[in-house]
């Protein structure tokens, strides 16, 4: 077995001569830089440790000397060395918090657990001494600073607060009481004259190293702060980055003579729980961070002073004076429009302003656009105004030019504009029932008009799209409505879809593909879904933000990119990377603004008391993220599909999302989706075939997913709870096709309860409906796993906490399934039964473990299964399971791990595949159960396993892939 | 953006609060008393890392049952503690010698026959922190317990089974003549939480325990040469010898609630219940008030 790839907590992250990072990814060192994002050397340089700490010495990479730190490890090697050659691990005895070089580079302090400094001469590898302050109490956290004439040792204690002293002569310096609670984080300045410092209690504390007194305290974190870093030193202050539990880091300013800690700025860059690691790279003004979910993201610290960043707001006495133009007491600035280099914006009463390189001017006045206009316009820069007449000025580079829209009964409503291949749409809408008017504009002349019959109902469009080579035009409208246009049939009626996706307010269409018109569609109410509309609407992809609502997105190099407006600030954030790009505090959802992105920059225009503000982004000076991240807490269970090109995974976490990830041969983990539908931890998932998966979880959730093109998910279907009790967990399932009539009609799913329920849901691929079949009671404890197996009858394999195995056989369902040839026949359509049969009886009862039976797999051979089990008791057992002479014999094999093995997967019917908690994966032959081979995992919390050809997905904290033969 | 996906209220939880005791946990050490007879014929008893109590309630309700009892119980914490009927409670530092000293003169200068400790550190969520910081509890409850022990006397602690437990089992079976890991019902099958059962304790020949206090934990069992790693002039991993302790599940399947499992509230408890330990102060006490009153600024 050999580790080909793996994800989870980045504990370590170094800047080195401002030009490269560090990071410690699990047992492996890894080596980014900085300005590319790209990987420049990566390798395992512990077998059982994470790495923690990484400090780099020398002028340049050629000749750095490395000091990398992990748990009770140490390795201290040359660059050449992460290329080729052994690099050994050694140990202090205790478990390091810090290690520093000595400014020669020829000494390494570490600061271990205990308080005590073990230095150790680098080119021998060897200890020179120990020292320690004579209080050896146990550190959360510790810092080293080596200065030009001595070494200071911070120590963050568990309960006495942070303890200084001299390396040099052993002395305490200072012992500072502030905080309460355990020391989490510390950080000196360059000179040694401060200390910052982080604990239990949420605060950040400033401290003079040379008065010992604290000087300034922050607060702004919502949870644990795990670490900080100072930069930005200036003879009067400096700045702070703090990452925490929170998944949030924030920066702080710190000026002398300020007993505040001022707080600067917030980024979300990471999901789950947890940013564990950051460092500073002073020179380029960028942060990173660390997160449990893996992904290591740089975060621009000096983004306004960046080249082309701008934050500007003009009052409207200043647009006023500026533009040469009087104001009239009531007159606000209404509508505008941004075309990137220029906005143009309507006042009420019918003033049409410009703003170009920061000044503002008066375009025209025009009497007919009082009160009420609109302001559109399109990617090439021309905009337009329009006002309820359907008056439409058109205002290009070359000029201006007029239009008029006309009605047959209504005034205009609202008009929307869409650019596509450089070609220019407007779309126009009467306030009643009557056509909608679609314009295409070339230059600012208006070259074509086609009119639309609007749909029946209820309807106020508020997106809308064109297919450029059929002409088919796609709206989005209020009340969750679609309606498309085919673009060869003018006088055909739109096909309309209502409420095709939870929300109300479509707020942005945007074609991907044609002819089929598939489109990626955002509601408003933080919904969004890829659409296929040019016949039947298909749904491929559905998804959800948690919080905000959701005003458009768009892909940009392939990842899918939302934006809209949370609590009080507006916000970009890269849905497939997971991170937020953009947060700008606005004060909240705005009726005026404007929104354009391209080139990697964003620019909002907003109106805030009156006020037109402007924020537009610098350029970037490094990609934002460094390496992708995928669950930020637990993954409880993985599933593997081939496809046809690897393979699908599926991961479900105690981060209550559902990832769905590409394989890919080599190992490589790309993720695709994470889906937010469940609402509590994930317990399993499984998938029923290639082309739908289940997935389970607490509050009685049993969601069946549906996979699109190999790439899209769209939850397809839930299983209404059953029971009252929201804290009820559906701990697995599993499935077996259904046939009627010679094809598959649906599927028989299995679902094993925390309640100790058990229930048999058939599922109807026509109706789209689960009915639920058989309900029945095992004991009163709770059900971990669950198989079916159709021989001659169906059977239900089931293990529970009690350290049994069950054997059902299912029955009929009150009439409605039959078994023949081995597989299930829907016998009659089930209809719903309040009180469903119970199973039909419980052939086989055994305790097999002495606790619970945490996993099983099984393999069905004639008229027996081999069955493994693996227990909370270490021990595994193999056992021969007779359906026909109801017989299972098994076979106990004690201490098979040091702790609970979690899961078990047969792989054929001689071998089988374990994972337990003492991260060991391991293979053993069966039915003897003789060690084929194991191998260290250093996801923590091992969970869950999958084999995918000949790769193995092992989930945890985090996910590790491997390569086997089998 | 996480929610939580634990429940905090399960059957044990709410049974805790209708008898009385002051934490879920009373129940994991009287599955355990049930299995191993850990209260048979004792007299002097500590209960290390022992607040909110809970089982220093456990004690004192099982060993006085016999109301001729002459046992004495010492429940020691860093926390302040409520009174408990026929427990003496010190407010002490576990890896302060003068703890030692404080129980030792409780006890008349007599060694006790049974320690015990459900101590656990605030995890973090990075596991192989949490599991260092859990081992170093057990080492320092060790610590007091090799010092407070009499020959043949019993260790109990709270253990993380994670990846290195296997190297506390090896160790702890240099001190003890019987060292089994159990997991009582009460304890949740999800959680990494088991106990070390350490039964029979032998100290080690020609060792006089001595609590120097410039010694840290890991130094005082150097010395006593249980197979734990130390540090070497060429800095050297040592080999360290890992064992698998004999499990042990407690608790009656059929008598005994399933931590893991739901059970409807009509058959449990209806009715709200008051806690039945009020909350200590936590250190983000501040913290809360700040957000409460909306004064956690920030963007």
């Amino acid at each position: 077995m050999k580790s080909v790839h793996q994800v989870g907590p980045v504990c370590a992250l170094t800047v080195f001569v401002d030009r490269y990072l560090f990071a410690g990814e699990g047992p492996n060192l890894a080596v980014y830089e900085i300005a590319t994002g790209e990987q420049i050397a990566c390798r395992a340089v512990f077998s059982r440790n994470k790495i923690h700490g990484i400090s780099v010495s020398g002028p340049d990479l050629r000749s750095a000397r490395l000091c990398v730190w992990g748990g009770r490890s140490l390795a201290l090697f040359a660059w050449p060395q992460l290329f080729e050659g052994e690099i050994d691990q050694l140990a202090v005895g205790d478990w390091i918090k810090d290690a520093q070089f000595s400014l020669d580079g020829a000494v390494v302090y570490c600061l271990h657990a205990h308080n005590v400094v073990v230095a150790v001469d680098v080119a021998g590898k060897r200890l020179l001494e120990t020292r320690n302050c004579g209080e050896k109490s146990i550190l959360y956290s510790g810092r080293l600073r080596v200065l030009s004439d001595r070494v200071l040792v911070c120590a963050g204690t568990v309960m006495d607060g942070i303890l200084v002293w001299s390396y040099d002569d052993c002395a305490v310096v200072h012992r500072l009481h502030g905080h309460t609670g355990s020391i989490f984080g510390l950080c000196t300045s360059d000179d040694g004259r401060w200390l910052v410092s982080c604990s239990d209690d949420r605060s950040i504390r400033v401290w003079d190293l040379g008065s010992g007194e604290q000087v300034a305290t922050g607060w702004g974190h919502g949870s644990r702060i795990w670490w900080l870093r100072i930069y930005a030193e200036t003879e009067r202050g400096f700045s702070v980055l703090s990452g925490s539990e929170d998944l949030t880091c924030r920066t702080w300013r710190f000026e002398q003579g300020h007993s505040s800690l001022e707080p600067v700025d917030v980024f979300e860059t990471h999901t789950g729980r947890n940013v564990w690691s950051g460092a500073v790279c002073d020179a380029l003004g960028l942060g990173f961070s660390g997160g449990a979910d893996g992904a290591i993201t740089a975060s621009d610290l000096a983004e306004t002073q960046r080249e082309g960043a701008v934050s500007a707001a003009w009052t409207l006495a200043q647009i006023a004076e500026q533009a040469g133009a009087a104001f009239a007491r009531d007159e606000i600035v209404k509508e505008y429009y941004d075309t990137g280099t220029e906005l143009v914006a309507a006042t009420s009463r019918g003033k049409v302003l410009r703003l170009r390189n920061g000044l503002w001017e008066l375009v025209l006045e025009d009497a007919r656009f009082e009160r009420f206009s609109l302001v559109r316009g399109f990617d090439t820069g021309v905009v337009l105004i329009a006002n309820k007449t359907g008056d439409l000025l058109v205002l290009g580079s070359g000029g201006m030019a007029e239009a008029k829209i006309k009605f047959e009964r209504g005034v205009l409503g609202n008009v929307l504009t869409a650019t596509r291949n450089g070609r220019q749409f407007a779309l126009a809408e009467s306030v009643l029932e009557e056509p909608l008017v679609l314009l295409e504009i070339a230059g600012t002349a208006v070259v074509s008009e086609r009119r639309l019959s609007k749909p029946a109902g209820k309807f106020a469009m508020s997106a809308f799209d064109v297919d450029v080579a059929s002409g088919a035009v796609v709206v989005g409208s209020r009340f969750a409505t679609l309606a498309v246009f085919p673009g060869d049939e003018r006088s055909a009626e739109p096909r309309v879809w209502r409420n095709f996706l939870k929300g109300d307010t479509v707020s942005s269409v945007e074609i991907l593909e044609s002819p089929s018109l598939q489109a990626l569609v955002v509601m408003k109410d933080r919904e969004y879904g890829v659409v296929r509309c040019a016949g039947q609407l298909e749904l491929l992809q559905t998804n959800r933000l948690q919080r905000g609502f959701l005003e458009g997105g768009y892909f940009e190099h392939g990842d899918l990119v939302l934006y809209g407006f949370r609590s009080d600030t507006f916000f970009v954030w890269n849905e497939t990377k997971q991170l937020e790009l953009l947060r700008e505090a606005c004060g909240g959802p705005h009726r005026q603004w404007s929104f354009r992105h391209g080139g990697g920059g964003h620019r909002l225009f907003y109106t805030r008391s009156s006020s037109v503000h402007f924020r537009q982004t610098g350029a970037r000076v490094a990609p934002e993220t460094l390496r992708t991240g995928l669950h930020g807490r637990e993954i409880r269970s993985v599933a593997a599909c081939k496809t046809s090109t690897g393979h699908l995974l599926v991961s479900g976490s105690e981060d209550t999302t559902v990832r769905v990830s590409r394989l890919a041969a080599d190992g490589a983990v790309v993720p695709l989706w994470c889906e937010r539908q469940h609402g509590s931890g994930l317990q399993a998932v499984h998938f029923v075939n290639s082309d739908y998966f289940v997935s389970s979880s607490a509050r009685e959730e049993v969601y069946l997913w549906k996979l699109s093109d190999e790439k899209y998910v769209r939850l397809h279907r839930t299983i209404r709870p059953r029971s009252s009790n929201p804290e009820t967990r559906v701990m697995d399932f599993d499935a077996v096709e259904v046939r009627q009539h010679g094809r598959v009609a649906g599927f028989l799913l299995a679902a094993v309860y925390s309640d100790s329920s058990v229930r048999l849901w058939y599922y109807s691929y026509e109706l789209n409906t689960f009915r639920l079949v058989v309900e029945d009671v095992y004991a009163s404890c709770c059900v971990l796993r669950v198989r079916l197996v159709v021989l001659d009858a169906i059977y239900v394999v089931l293990a529970a906490t009690n350290g049994h195995l069950a054997v059902y056989r299912a029955g009929d369902g009150g009439g409605v399934l039959g078994v023949c040839g081995g597989a299930v026949e829907l016998v009659a359509g089930p209809d719903h039964a309040e009180n469903p049969p119970r199973l039909e009886q419980l052939l086989i009862n055994q305790q097999i473990h002495q606790s619970s039976v945490k996993a099983f797999d099984l393999a069905v051979d004639g008229h027996t299964a081999l069955v493994v089990t693996g227990g909370d008791d270490n021990g595994m057992a193999v056992s021969t399971l007779d359906f026909a002479a109801v017989e299972l014999a098994s076979t106990y094999f004690a201490g098979t791990a040091s702790s609970t093995i979690t899961d078990v997967v047969l792989c054929g019917r001689s071998r089988v595949l374990t994972t337990s908690v003492d991260q060991v994966v391991r293979v053993w032959r069966v039915p003897q159960l003789e060690l084929e081979t194991e191998q260290y995992t250093t996801v923590a919390d091992t969970g869950c396993a999958c084999v995918a050809g000949g790769l193995v997905v092992v989930g945890g904290a985090g996910l590790e892939v491997f390569q086997i033969d089998m | 953006m996480g929610k939580s996906s634990k429940d905090k209220r399960d059957v044990y939880y709410r049974k805790a609060k209708e008898e009385g005791w002051r934490a879920r946990s009373a129940y994991k050490l009287l599955q355990l008393n049930e299995q191993f007879g850990l209260f048979n014929d004792i007299h002097r008893v500590v209960d290390l890392c022992a607040a909110p109590g809970s089982w220093s309630q456990v004690l004192s309700r099982e060993i006085f049952k016999d109301e001729r009892s002459d046992a004495q119980i010492v429940a020691v914490d860093l926390q302040p503690m409520a009174p408990i009927d026929n427990v003496v409670t010190l407010q002490a530092d576990i890896t302060d010698p003068r703890t030692l000293d404080k129980i030792l003169g409780i006890f008349g200068g007599e060694k006790a026959d049974f320690v015990c400790s459900d101590g656990a550190p605030d995890v973090t969520g990075l596991h192989d922190l949490d599991e260092y910081i859990q081992a170093q509890l057990v080492l320092c409850a060790l610590r007091l317990a090799t010092c407070l022990l009499k020959e043949g006397g019993t260790f109990v602690a709270k253990i993380f089974r994670g990846r290195d437990i296997d190297l506390l089992y090896s160790q702890l079976g240099f001190l003890f003549e019987k060292v089994v890991c159990a997991k009582p019902r009460a304890s949740r099958g999800t959680s990494l939480e088991s106990f070390i059962v350490c039964i029979g304790y032998k100290p080690r020949e020609g060792w006089k325990p001595d609590l120097q206090p410039e010694l840290s934990t890991e130094e005082y069992f150097q010395n006593m040469n249980i197979g734990r790693a130390r540090l070497h002039e060429d800095l050297r991993v040592d080999y360290e010898e890992r064992k698998v302790a004999p499990f042990v599940a407690c608790g009656d399947l059929k008598t005994s609630y399933d931590s893991d499992a739901s059970y409807s509230l009509d058959t449990a408890v209806k009715h709200s219940l008051d806690p039945v330990q009020m909350p200590t102060d936590p250190p983000y006490k501040r913290a809360l008030e700040m957000k409460r009153q909306g004064r956690l600024r920030g963007k």
